[in-house]
């Protein structure tokens, strides 16, 4: 494994921490942080897919384009990939409505049952 | 145009029907504060009932003009422009066409509809719902001469539906404690019609894109040896025989009767459904597919094992209509032994080297005719025994057959209906049931392997049942002494509008029996043509209804008949001479108790056959145990309800679980799309 594959892995651990406090948390509190740390990690990686990691020695290059057209094939092939940066902006505002939603939810479920307990709440068991 | 006209009398008819009920309903009227039904008065909307029953008759009497006129000059197949329907990769055409089989069944469907319509007008005069009935029974029969006379598939699945449809709903107007049976029949004849559509789908798949859905496309060109097409003919087949009521889907039959309205019983599970499913097993066993030699071997046990189980189970019957709805399925087994015969001679002949001989296609054409002969004659009988049961329950209130008995004064026309009715299902010559029975038979002796000669003997000993049972009947309902729920007094009981529809089939039983030669080659004969046998060779001669141009092959009857004629003189005189013997007749001395009370001597028949339910083996046969072992409604049931409770079990209510369970899929899904 070389040294730029750690990023990738750590947030990989990120997501099956949220993945564990999903499937693992009896409170429902704990299960949505687990929702949101889960909607971070995904973020994360896709971020992460489109870095570019710069000749040793030099910073990486945004994707900027300053010195007009003609420095635009140069600025291609150097630059980080603006892309997936603009699409998580997107994603962060949708997460955070997920939450607010997510949230709403727990406090209905919780003036409903008085508790935040799942284990508690059954109303789908057959 | 015919087909359109033909098929819409009925549809506006029951529109018509249906619509004035409506608005009858929704006017207030003060005679609805009493509850219906108290004081066996007549019902709030009687004015509306004779209106509807009026309008029903009418319809059903035009729809017949209409029939009879459609049989004797066939209209051209109908194929316009404007009937094509294009739906991009597949085509097809709503077309109709009257061949000599579809006007048989179109005829003989619009005949009994008729009749039992007429029967109607009284038997459900006091319903409360009645003008719902006409007009569902109105629809029904639409349903049914849109799927005898549809020439394409879609047509053909959808009428059939809606005659399932009619039925559930006919079914189901009767006793509140009939649901459970209206459910069964339901559920069974929807999977029937499941299996239809599968099948339908199968076959049109097999033929290529550009199809035109018709039911006749290259005639005889499927070959069942495929394999895709021999699943096709199988789901095809599961369909007619659960219509038709054949073993083992025939348990909505028995299910049904129990508190359906006695006319929706006689017109439907007794004769429409019976047509329709006979229809379409001859269509498509002969004319879509060319069935091979083992499936044709499965038709005819099939049928021999629903003529005999059948009928075993109508013997040990203590409710009326429930005993002549078993007999309902025992004579199913007939029409799919005749056919199941003919398709087995076939394909014996189209696998030898020199193809189908004059003699097999003989065969063939005997029990082929036999089959749907019978069919007819089933329609006739059956609907003729069903009426009588409703006659005799308009007097009583009651089917048991514990509690009925002496009868026959109160209701002679009932009676001899009933009489000419048992002889004809049981095949007593020279009534029609044996003329096409004879048929059935002599195709199985000639049929030349082993397993027809077993099926000769069960069908020949299943018959003997039917008389067995029947005599059982008429004895219990109609000659003893008066049973507990028969109304004192010896006056006629009989209605007038109950009593044409039983003489008009029971006039026909005889009619077909006595002139079969004529009549098998006007009505059945074409009929076979139509259906893709080769009937060269043979004509209808004599009484026996066919013959072999050239002499040699089928048995004449005459010689039976007259054998079995003596034997009744014989009968006759033996009771003429012990009437004419001197016998004491005395009191009855029961130790000084009142025995002049008819309940008290009431013997009913309804014990003639209990020592052979104590059979040791069959026993085990007639115990509730394996009545559930042999309905595969019950089965599905019990084992349906073990999935559900295993699946229960799975849902345990908690968030985390279904999670996990999501999350195993995904990774599932990603393994396998990463992986592939």
């Amino acid at each position: 494994m070389t040294l730029q594959m750690v990023p990738y892995m750590l947030t990989f651990l990120l997501l099956v921490a949220g993945l564990y406090a999903i499937v693992a948390k009896r409170n429902l509190v704990k299960v949505i942080v687990g929702i949101l740390i889960l909607d971070y990690a995904a973020n994360l990686l896709l971020v992460l897919t489109g870095y570019r990691t710069p000749p040793a020695g030099q910073a990486p290059v945004a994707p900027i384009l300053t010195g007009g057209a003609a420095q635009a094939q140069e600025l291609a092939a150097t630059a980080v990939d603006p892309i997936p940066q603009a699409l998580v902006l997107t994603s962060i505002v949708i997460g955070l409505s997920v939450a607010a939603l997510v949230v709403a939810l727990a406090v209905r479920l919780y003036e409903k049952y008085g508790t935040f307990d799942t284990e508690l709440m059954r109303n789908l068991k057959g | 145009m015919d087909y359109i006209r033909l098929i819409s009398v009925p549809l506006v008819a029951g529109a018509v029907v249906y619509v004035l009920w409506l608005l009858g309903r929704s006017r207030p009227r003060e005679a609805d504060a009493m509850p219906s039904g108290v004081g066996g008065g007549r019902p709030a909307g009687s004015g509306l009932t004779q209106m509807s029953a009026a309008i029903a008759v009418l319809a059903m009497a035009c729809t017949l003009v209409l029939a009879v006129m459609m049989f004797r000059d066939p209209p051209a197949m109908v194929a316009r422009a404007n009937t094509t329907v294009d739906l991009g990769p597949m085509r097809f055409i709503l077309a109709f066409r009257a061949d000599a089989l579809s006007t048989l069944v179109v005829l003989a469907a619009a005949g009994i509809a008729f009749l039992v319509t007429l029967y109607s007008v009284r038997a459900m005069a006091e319903h409360p719902r009645a003008p719902v009935f006409f007009a569902w029974v109105l629809w029904t029969v639409a349903a049914v001469l849109t799927a005898a006379l549809a020439n394409n598939y879609l047509l053909l699945v959808v009428a059939w539906e809606v005659a399932t449809v009619g039925l559930y709903l006919l079914v189901s107007m009767g006793h509140p404690r009939g649901r459970a049976g209206a459910m069964k029949t339901f559920a069974i004849l929807g999977f029937a019609d499941v299996c239809l559509l599968l099948g339908v789908v199968m076959l049109v798949h097999t033929q290529g894109v550009m199809n035109s859905l018709s039911l006749i496309d290259k005639v005889g060109g499927n070959d069942t040896a495929t394999p895709v097409l021999a699943v096709a003919y199988v789901l095809m087949t599961v369909a007619a025989l659960a219509k038709a009521g054949a073993m083992p889907l025939h348990t909505w039959v028995p299910a049904a009767s129990e508190h359906s309205p006695t006319p929706v019983f006689a017109l439907l599970p007794a004769a429409l459904d019976k047509l329709l499913g006979i229809y379409l097993l001859a269509r498509i066993t002969f004319e879509v597919f060319a069935v091979s030699a083992p499936l044709a071997t499965v038709l005819m046990v099939i049928g021999a094992a629903t003529i005999l189980l059948a009928v075993m189970m109508a013997m040990i019957q203590h409710n009326l209509k429930r005993l002549l709805a078993f007999h309902a399925v025992s004579q199913v087994g007939y029409m799919v032994l005749g056919m199941g015969l003919a398709a087995y001679v076939l394909a014996v002949g189209r696998a030898s080297p020199d193809g189908i001989t004059a003699a097999q296609a003989a065969v063939a054409t005997v029990a082929f005719c036999g089959g749907l002969f019978h069919m007819l004659n089933n329609a006739l009988y059956k609907g003729c025994l069903f009426l009588m049961a409703g006659s005799v329950e308009r007097v009583t209130g009651t089917m048991d057959l514990d509690r009925l008995g002496g009868m026959a004064r109160s209701l002679p026309v009932t009676f001899v209906c009933g009489v000419v009715a048992a002889m004809a299902i049981s095949g007593v010559p020279p009534l029609n049931g044996f003329v096409s029975k004879w048929l059935v038979y002599n195709g199985a002796l000639a049929v030349g392997s082993g397993l027809g000669m077993v099926c000769l003997v069960v069908a020949v000993f299943g018959s003997a049942l039917t008389l067995a049972s029947f005599i059982k009947v008429l004895h219990s309902v109609f000659l003893g002494t008066r049973g507990s729920a028969v109304p004192e007094g010896d006056a006629r009981q009989e209605s007038g509008w109950m009593a044409v529809g039983m003489v008009v089939l029971a006039v026909a039983c005889v009619g077909l029996g006595v002139v079969a030669g004529p009549a098998v080659g006007r009505l059945i004969l074409p009929a076979a043509e139509a259906a893709g046998i080769p009937v060269a060779g043979i004509e209808a001669a004599g009484w026996g209804g066919l013959a072999l141009r050239g002499g040699a092959g089928l048995w004449e009857p005459s010689t039976a008949t007259v054998l079995i004629l003596l034997g009744i003189v014989v009968g006759g005189l033996v009771y003429l001479y012990s009437r004419a013997l001197r016998v004491r007749v005395v009191d009855n001395f029961v130790a000084g108790e009142d025995s002049t009370s008819d309940e008290l001597w009431h013997v009913s028949g309804t014990h003639f056959y209990e020592t052979i339910r104590r059979l040791p083996v069959l026993r085990t046969l007639f115990s509730d145990a394996s009545a559930e072992a042999f309905d595969p409604y019950r089965l599905v049931g019990r084992y349906g309800w073990t999935l559900v409770e295993q699946l229960r079990a799975w849902h345990t209510g908690l968030l985390a679980v279904y999670a996990s369970w999501i999350i195993i899929g995904l990774v599932v899904l990603v393994t396998v799309l990463a992986l592939g």
